[in-house]
């Protein structure tokens, strides 16, 4: 009988080992389930996911999207590209040699250092906060850098897409709790980040916005333009909510220098004050 | 005729038949109850549930009869009733101080130092002064804040109504604004500004010393009532009066783009005598 | 109900002329000179819908064959795009005449008062200030 009793022990064996390889998957499971699966607050339809705040994204993807070593005191940054695998960009060849050209001359000819707006998707990964407006109907994001903001429009309406805009026109819906977002009609003087990525005129990005938990904003952008890439591409950041009592968007104006270079001037910055000189008018 | 083909006969009628209908995204009707009014006069308000009017909405000063290039005016002005100039805003009176009368002078002669032909934002209240039927304003409300995203300038104003302060050692170009409700009135109390913008394109100006009291009273579904007093002891011997209304934009228009600073190609052009550097040839 | 769609242009951008609101945020004559008119007919090489102001570029044939490219500012686009205008309303190759104002600095430069279109049709398309 201890054959039947070893042949009864191996059973109970496999099916506990069965139970806890299942618990444990599903406790995994779970666990995934709930990173992918946070449920944000809502406004007071009680219907909308609210994504209300203000947020930042860390790192640096702003100086490369496609990575780069770190330089003069910004820490560096692993690409953000998470499609094709190899995190590049996956630029025609002629293309590519124009990407290198810009990359060449960057420190000259970024338009954002003309404190030009930074486009779709360049300035929700920048360095400086942006700001959710919502209520029922109602979805804008107001950016600080150089005061950008993009108003978003419900999709049952086609793109006003007349000119060529350096913040887009942008049809949404809601998928679930994700916020789809179709942008076009960017102009082709955008870059993507400080190394020269470019695009043209047929640029076309499909944004995906996900809350991933309360203070965490989950950014993918699928981006295409038959013209310059050979193939679309996504990248992806994750905005960190800024939650500083009192915290605010501030103003970004810029000022010119006595060479005509312009500057981001904070209204903290004493040299934002003009004190008007009434002295000229005095009589000697 | 590439014209015709472009200008589309069914969005001149839509943006009609979508304003007497009242229908549209961006109409706060639709999007959420009004609950109970607390006067009989103004039940007729759309509400956010905190009470407070509903000021959301693409809204456009009114210069009078004339409604500028957005067709469907809530104003009835139309081509085919032959439109109406009507009276415009009341205009500012401006009572300046001897050193700033003499400033004001030098400016009206220097238009082309007008920071805002350079890009610049334009300050309260010119961002909201703008030539009647131009450049629109949206606003997004909710219990924290009313935001005002102006075409003009891609001008950003984000007004809290937490009872905050204003901070210190901060001067900006917008100043600082703090929101709060007096009754119905949205009442905003806006200081720090830097004394760099202009009131208007004629010299009109102020200095570091500006503050400014807004009103915006939602006098009808369709109406904003902007009222501002500006005070600035260095250059007016007494308080500016600023009023005018703003209308609602039917539904099917939306704000456009204006950047300025990316597409600014005139300023190259202009000659010495108007603050260029260029020579007066005449051929 | 074409006639009419243009009636309505024309009479929409003339009431815009003739109110004076069109923001000019500086002034035309510290840019052009209205003692200086042009009358200018050439090709379109590009239109720019950009803000504050449009920008036609046009090449010019002189009589001697020689050709000079002019840019041509118009008014802001945003208002003509609300009443229908889009990049594509002027294309390259495109044959247009413009009347309008010098530059004041001797450069190849215009500010278009009005622009016909190879077919005959005439539109406003000046900034404000702009003499009629």
């Amino acid at each position: 009988m201890s054959s039947t009793r070893v042949a009864r022990h191996a059973v109970r064996s496999i099916v506990l080992a069965a139970v806890a390889a299942t618990v444990a998957f599903t406790a995994v499971a779970q666990t995934a389930k709930d990173a992918t699966s946070f449920s944000p607050g809502r406004l007071w339809d009680g219907k909308t996911p609210d994504f209300r705040g203000i947020w930042q994204a860390r790192g640096s993807a702003y100086v490369n999207l496609e990575g780069h070593p770190g330089e003069k005191g910004i820490a560096a940054s692993a690409s953000i590209i998470v499609d094709p695998p190899d995190g590049k960009i996956p630029y025609r060849p002629e293309a590519l040699a124009r990407r290198d050209e810009n990359y060449r001359a960057r420190g000259t000819a970024d338009p954002a250092l003309k404190c030009y707006q930074a486009g779709v998707p360049r300035a929700t990964y920048l360095g400086t906060p942006l700001q959710i407006l919502q209520s029922p109907g109602n979805f804008a994001i107001a950016y600080q850098d150089n005061h950008a903001f993009r108003v978003f429009h419900t999709d049952d309406r086609p793109h006003f897409d007349a000119a060529d805009w350096w913040m887009g026109d942008t049809r949404y819906r809601w998928e679930g709790d994700t916020l789809i977002a179709d942008v076009v009609a960017l102009t082709d003087q955008l870059w993507l980040d400080q190394a020269g990525n470019f695009h043209s005129t047929e640029f076309h990005v499909v944004e995906r916005y996900r809350m991933t938990g309360p203070d965490a904003l989950e950014y993918e952008a699928r981006i295409e333009d038959p013209v310059v890439y050979s193939r679309p591409w996504t990248l992806r950041a994750v905005l960190q909510r800024v939650k500083q009592r009192g915290a605010r968007i501030i103003e970004d104006e810029c000022l010119d220098d006595e060479n005509g270079v312009r500057h981001h001037v904070s209204p903290y910055d004493p040299r934002n004050l003009l004190k008007t000189d009434y002295s000229r008018w005095k009589k000697p | 005729m590439k014209l015709t083909r472009t200008v589309d006969w069914r969005v001149v009628l839509g943006l009609g038949a979508a304003f007497l209908a009242g229908t549209g995204p961006l109409n706060p009707a639709s999007a959420q109850p009004a609950p109970a009014a607390p006067s009989a006069s103004n039940a007729a308000l759309p509400r956010l549930p905190d009470g407070h009017p509903d000021l959301q909405g693409l809204w456009l000063k009114s210069g009078g009869g004339f409604q500028g290039l957005f067709i469907g005016s809530l104003e009835g002005t139309n081509f085919a009733a032959g439109g109406g100039r009507g009276g415009g805003p009341p205009t500012p009176q401006y009572e300046y101080t001897p050193g700033a009368a003499a400033e004001r002078a030098y400016r009206q002669q220097h238009g082309y130092e007008d920071p805002e032909g350079r890009c610049h934002l334009p300050g309260v209240p010119r961002a909201l002064d703008q030539p009647a039927g131009l450049y629109p304003v949206q606003i997004v409300q909710d219990e924290n804040y009313v935001a005002l995203l102006h075409e003009a300038m891609h001008d950003v104003r984000i007004i809290p109504t937490d009872n905050s302060k204003h901070p210190r050692n901060y001067s900006a170009w917008s100043g600082d604004s703090r929101g709060r409700w007096e009754g119905d009135t949205f009442v905003v109390d806006v200081s720090n500004f830097n004394g760099r913008t202009w009131l208007d394109m004629a010299g009109n100006f102020v200095d570091e010393n500006e503050h400014v009291l807004e009103r915006f009273s939602l006098t009808d579904p369709n109406t904003i009532l902007y009222e501002a007093t500006v005070t600035d002891p260095t250059v007016f011997v007494k308080p500016v009066a600023f009023r005018f209304t703003l209308k609602r934009v039917p539904a099917a228009q939306q704000i456009l783009e204006y950047s300025c600073l990316e597409g600014e190609r005139s300023r190259q052009h202009f000659t010495e005598e108007d603050g260029g550097t260029k020579r007066r040839v005449v051929r | 109900m074409r006639r009419n769609a243009v009636g309505l242009l024309l009479v929409t951008l003339g009431l815009l002329a003739g109110a004076g609101s069109a923001r000019a945020h500086h002034s035309f004559a510290a840019e052009f000179d209205a003692q200086q008119p042009v009358t200018l007919k050439g090709v379109v090489v590009k239109w720019e819908m950009i803000n504050p102001h449009g920008w036609i570029t046009m090449d010019v044939s002189a009589a001697d064959g020689k050709t000079t490219r002019w840019m041509i500012e118009t008014s802001n686009p945003n208002g003509l795009m609300r009443l229908g205008w889009s990049k594509n309303s002027l294309k390259p190759g495109d044959e247009v005449t413009v009347e309008g104002y010098l530059a004041k600095d001797g450069s190849s430069t215009a500010n278009a008062a009005r622009i016909t279109l190879a077919d005959g049709t005439k539109v406003f398309a000046g900034s404000a200030g702009t003499p009629q």
